[in-house]
């Protein structure tokens, strides 16, 4: 709005001279409502790409230390425990760390939260105890460590099953 | 990221353990393989030759000092997938090829990149116990 007072002052003094009246236009209406430019394209992503909020609704609950499973959209699934979570503000850069031993290997996969070919995240697992920290990069190789998920969850439906 | 003198881990039953990366084939010389790449290396560590291994496995033994073509299969610096997601292992390994891309072993004992599918390696990923 600064810039269409200086050209007012301008053209008040113009008026004093005895110049010729500057031309003076009138304001132009805000572009999208007055909203930023990048909430504005981020609010289009995050509609797009996630129409029903599911998502960011999740991602409010996650936290490293849950064990969850990835579904994509040709039905292979991947397993693993989140050690970080990188939270965007208002905008689909939110991706999850999970880390999983397969083998005695570690293996760790970053998925985009907002990626089209996800099918479904679930939480199969959310510990009694957490462990300190948001971000679970100190756990590997330690005795922190994860270890093989799936037999983990499995090992654990039994145990339920058994109780039950 | 594998570069000259990288140590890698071999997961097939050529008889090899440990090999160093002396080239990396098909890239400028700054470059590095990543998984998928075909570089040439030596072998640090073999399992020593025994009679009871025979057949196939028998010929396409190696032994230390012995330079082969190995394909990358898994690395430590993050690999990034189309739909932006990256995948770690926590070692660099390779598996042992001929000069046509056929594998040495006839066994891999521990978890590949899914990549090797669309790769000429498709053999690898097949006989890999799983793939991720």
């Amino acid at each position: 709005m600064n810039f269409f007072n200086t050209i007012r002052n301008y053209s008040t003094r113009y008026l004093s001279g005895s110049r010729a009246r500057p031309i003076v236009f009138a304001p132009l209406p805000p572009k999208r409502d007055g909203e930023h430019v990048m909430s504005f394209l981020q609010n289009k992503l995050l509609a797009k790409y996630d129409p029903t909020g599911q998502r960011r609704k999740l991602a409010e609950t996650l936290r490293a230390g849950d064990m969850i499973k990835v579904t994509y959209g040709d039905k292979s699934t991947a397993f693993g425990r989140i050690i970080a979570i990188k939270r965007g503000h208002n905008n689909v850069g939110h991706n999850i760390l999970m880390r999983n031993k397969i083998g005695g290997l570690g293996v760790e996969v970053r998925v985009p939260l907002f990626n089209p070919t996800i099918k479904n995240i679930e939480v199969m697992h959310k510990p009694e105890k957490y462990l300190s920290r948001r971000k679970h990069f100190y756990i590997r190789n330690t005795k922190h460590d994860v270890g093989n998920i799936e037999d983990f969850l499995t090992r654990e439906r039994i145990a339920k099953n058994q109780s039950n | 990221m594998i570069y000259l003198k990288t140590l890698l881990n071999v997961i097939d039953n050529s008889g090899a353990q440990v090999v160093e990366c002396i080239k990396v084939l098909r890239h400028s010389p700054k470059n590095f393989a990543k998984i998928g790449d075909e570089i040439t290396v030596v072998v640090k560590e073999a399992k020593p030759l025994s009679a009871s291994i025979t057949g196939q496995s028998a010929n396409n033994r190696v032994k230390r000092r012995d330079i082969c073509r190995a394909v990358v299969v898994r690395t430590k610096a993050p690999l990034r997938r189309p739909d932006g997601s990256t995948v770690r292992f926590d070692d660099n390994a390779c598996v042992l090829i001929n000069k046509n891309g056929d594998p040495l072993g006839t066994r891999v004992s521990s978890v590949v990149a899914k990549e090797l599918r669309d790769l000429k390696y498709s053999k690898i990923a097949t006989l890999a116990p799983k793939t991720f």
